[in-house]
């Protein structure tokens, strides 16, 4: 197993390279996994958005309209300065600025509703509807107590009772427990496919550099080693550096999720995440095969690649982002594939989870690898003839 | 002798491959992904009506039936895409994920939803379970008028049939609010600041203990001030130029809005491409470490300086003022970005013109303190 040690070696040369990766991934993780880190339950809470009240008024109705604001969204604190309102606008730190104007009070007592309140929003945004709902449900109801004849305190009681009432929402399960699931694990499987072609192609492809570089290559060769044991000793080390990430990945799971890594679907998961690292590894041997490459050019590569392909499939912007015609093209590529999965077990797409459309896309997934694999094949014979 | 340095400064920045690569290619390649990732981002934050599958009941009321169909009526104001189904019609297409949720009629309108897309659909199901809290609020406020002060039902009837608009939506700047404008504003500081690098090369190039070439020129007759200055002008005029193909690339092929104040927009980089090379200038006069360290040094800055004005994570600039105010005043990635930024957005060029006076104010201090650490050095031996 000559050739499989020189592998080994090499590769263990090369661990410090591999390590930053797997480093850089873990703490990119954590800062995703930190803002994702919330277990779905069965009951349903309403969606807080990040908003603010600008209160000139400063009346009793004022403030219960802001109170209300308040119990279900995410208040954030805003100057009343017409530069800051429209930064926060627009760089999305808040999604809705309420503002009250002097004589809110007098107006609604008045009953003199047109106009009554003021907002700054990106137009046409959903949560800017959303918000728009929930103001004009509060002001109606204080307007049909206050008709009705309720004093403004308490018809604002009243208002705020009735409408911190959680109505019942019926939650449907249709799939087992897949609902209890901690989404930031799907998250982890997501970025999945730039790490491996990072990991795959930058750590293993100076390693096949090497050993197939024509001197060490000749000197195998000239033993009494078989070119078919060679091979198979390369595609040895090759599966071994292929588990080894699977692996480290598989723990770095564990160990970032730990129990709630244990989702009911976890296996479709690793079946296509695994799929996911043949392609990279396929990936690999092609851009061995085909051109001659430093290790800069190599990096320059994966980076490209990947960052292309990640980019294009939906890992750094969901796939409902991405125009109709992008996603047309991406379908050439296995991360498309390798995302419509992922969103699909995770819940995270309109597509109901269903095995055929999963194999489906597993399936094209293997298609890819065999394509590339046969491309490495044919780049490597014509290599040898054109020697 | 000043055009002669030039010409040569201007001969190596064109030769050098990996300057070409990250000055000009990686942004263009940047951009590209930028525009296919975000291109899409304002429509997927625009309100579509929800699909929504409504069981009636045997003998429900036609009232309910004709809200239902008003506010699925096809138009600007179109809240919901309504079917109406039996209760496993509408349970199936909820599995099917081909409707947001289930409205049921009853003496209170009920809803359903599924756990499965509690994930991904929340804020459409929060807007559906907004819908029916209003509804039965005004139930529950009608009955509670009915027991306490019957005798003012009927104006609370009038006040419920009234169709007011409570809410006016205002703005206070007239300018694009598409938010994936900041990630290309981003990427063109970061842009500028990669020629850093090339500000590096113009300071070990003229620092006799770093560089081989640099000991060539220093017992060559050639005033360093006069071969700095003039290195300096090229390297700027060709980072400028660099930038300028990435604007022109942006503005003509992907069509991104910079305003239509374009000669604004090129002060903006020639301001920011100025304080990039003269930053890496800055860094390269200090010390004795070799270029590679320096280089090093100065990336992660760079880097750094992006993150913290946006390049990654979209509305950093704007945390960043809030807790540390004063950092976006001497960032100059967030400075360029915010030139863009004020100019896209604002009329009144009062924001853009501090900043870039702070940038040229930055860049006159990077350039004197580099010359001023560096001129007349005396070297015992090489």
């Amino acid at each position: 197993m000559q050739v499989f040690k020189l592998f080994l070696k090499v590769c263990r040369k090369h661990i410090t390279s591999i390590c930053i990766y797997v480093g850089l991934y873990a703490v990119l993780l954590s800062l995703v996994s930190t803002s994702m880190q919330k277990t779905m339950n069965d009951n349903f809470s309403m969606y807080a958005v990040d908003i603010a009240v600008i209160d000139r008024d400063h009346s009793a109705a004022g403030e219960a309209l802001t109170a209300y604001l308040d119990s279900m969204h995410n208040l954030v604190e805003l100057e009343d300065d017409p530069v800051t309102i429209q930064d926060y606008t627009y760089y999305r730190f808040v999604r809705y600025i309420l503002i009250i104007p002097e004589g809110f009070e007098e107006k609604l007592l008045a009953g003199e509703t047109e106009n009554l309140l003021e907002n700054v929003r990106i137009p046409g945004s959903v949560r800017g509807v959303f918000l728009d709902n929930q103001v004009n449900t509060f002001v109606k109801q204080m307007q049909l107590y206050l008709a009705g004849g309720f004093e403004l305190s308490e018809a604002a009681d009243e208002v705020l009772t009735t409408l911190a009432q959680e109505n019942e929402v019926e939650v449907l399960q249709f799939e087992g427990k897949a609902s209890s699931t901690n989404p930031a694990v799907f998250y982890f499987f997501q970025y999945l496919p730039y790490i491996y072609i990072l990991v795959v192609v930058c750590g293993l492809a100076p390693i096949l550099l090497i050993v197939n570089k024509k001197q060490v290559m000749d000197r195998t060769i000239c033993s009494s080693l078989t070119l078919w044991q060679r091979n198979f000793q390369m595609a040895l080390g090759s599966g071994v550096y292929s588990i080894c990430v699977y692996l480290v990945f598989f723990v770095l799971g564990i160990l970032m999720f730990r129990k709630d890594f244990f989702c009911p679907k976890l296996g479709y998961l690793m079946v296509n995440s695994a799929i996911f690292l043949l392609f990279a590894l396929a990936m690999t041997y092609f851009i061995c095969t085909s051109v001659t490459l430093g290790d800069s050019a190599l990096n320059l590569v994966a980076n490209t690649v990947g960052l292309s392909m990640c980019f294009i499939c939906g890992v750094f912007v969901p796939q409902s982002m991405l125009s109709a015609d992008v996603l047309k093209a991406a379908r050439f590529l296995p991360a498309y594939w390798y995302i419509k999965n992922n969103n699909m077990i995770g819940g995270l797409s309109e597509e109901a989870f269903s095995i055929e459309s999963f194999w489906t896309s597993a399936g094209i997934q293997m298609l890819f690898v065999v394509v590339m694999f046969s491309a490495a094949l044919v780049a490597s014979r014509v290599k040898q003839q054109k020697v | 002798m000043f055009w002669r340095s030039c010409k040569y400064a201007g001969k190596v920045l064109l030769r050098s491959k990996n300057y070409l690569f990250w000055c000009l290619c990686f942004p263009l390649v940047l951009g590209t992904m930028f525009h296919i990732a975000f291109g899409n981002m304002g429509e997927s934050e625009a309100f579509v009506p929800i699909k929504t599958a409504v069981v009636l009941e045997e003998n429900g009321s036609a009232e309910f039936k004709e809200i239902m169909e008003q506010l699925s009526e096809p138009g600007e104001d179109q809240f919901l895409e309504i079917t109406f189904a039996t209760k496993e019609k509408a349970e199936k297409l909820l599995l099917e994920k081909e409707v947001s949720g289930i409205l049921y009629e009853g003496e209170e309108i009920r809803l359903a939803i599924s756990a499965d897309m509690m994930e991904y659909d929340k804020l459409n199901q929060s807007i559906l379970q907004a819908f029916v809290q209003e509804f039965s609020g005004s139930y529950q406020a009608m009955e509670k008028i009915g027991a306490t002060h019957p005798e003012k039902l009927m104006d609370a009837l009038e006040v419920l049939k009234e169709e007011t608009q409570y809410n006016t939506q205002i703005t206070y700047a007239d300018g694009n609010m598409d938010e994936s404008l900041s990630y290309f504003f981003n990427l063109i500081a970061m842009n500028c600041l990669f020629g850093c690098t090339a500000g590096l090369n113009v300071a070990v190039g003229n620092q006799a203990n770093l560089s081989t070439l640099a000991r060539r020129k220093r017992i060559s007759p050639v005033p360093k001030l006069i071969s700095t200055i003039g290195e300096l002008t090229a390297t700027c005029f060709l980072q400028f130029c660099m930038v300028c193909i990435s604007i022109f690339y942006l503005w003509g092929v992907l069509h991104v809005d910079f305003g239509n104040r374009l000669g604004y927009v090129l002060l903006a980089v020639f301001s920011g491409s100025l304080s990039g090379v003269t930053f890496g200038f800055f860094v390269g006069s200090f010390g004795k470490a070799s270029q590679m360290t320096k280089a090093g040094i100065l990336m992660g800055t760079t880097m750094l300086l992006c993150f913290l004005s946006g390049l990654m994570v979209e509305g950093m600039r704007l945390f960043v003022e809030r807790y540390v105010p004063f950092f976006n005043k001497i960032n100059p990635a967030a400075l360029i970005s915010d030139s863009l930024y004020a100019l896209a957005v604002y009329e009144s060029p009062e924001r853009y013109f501090q900043n870039i006076g702070t940038l040229l104010l930055m860049s006159a201090v990077f350039s004197l303190t580099g010359i001023t650490i560096t001129r007349r050095s005396r070297y015992a031996s090489l």
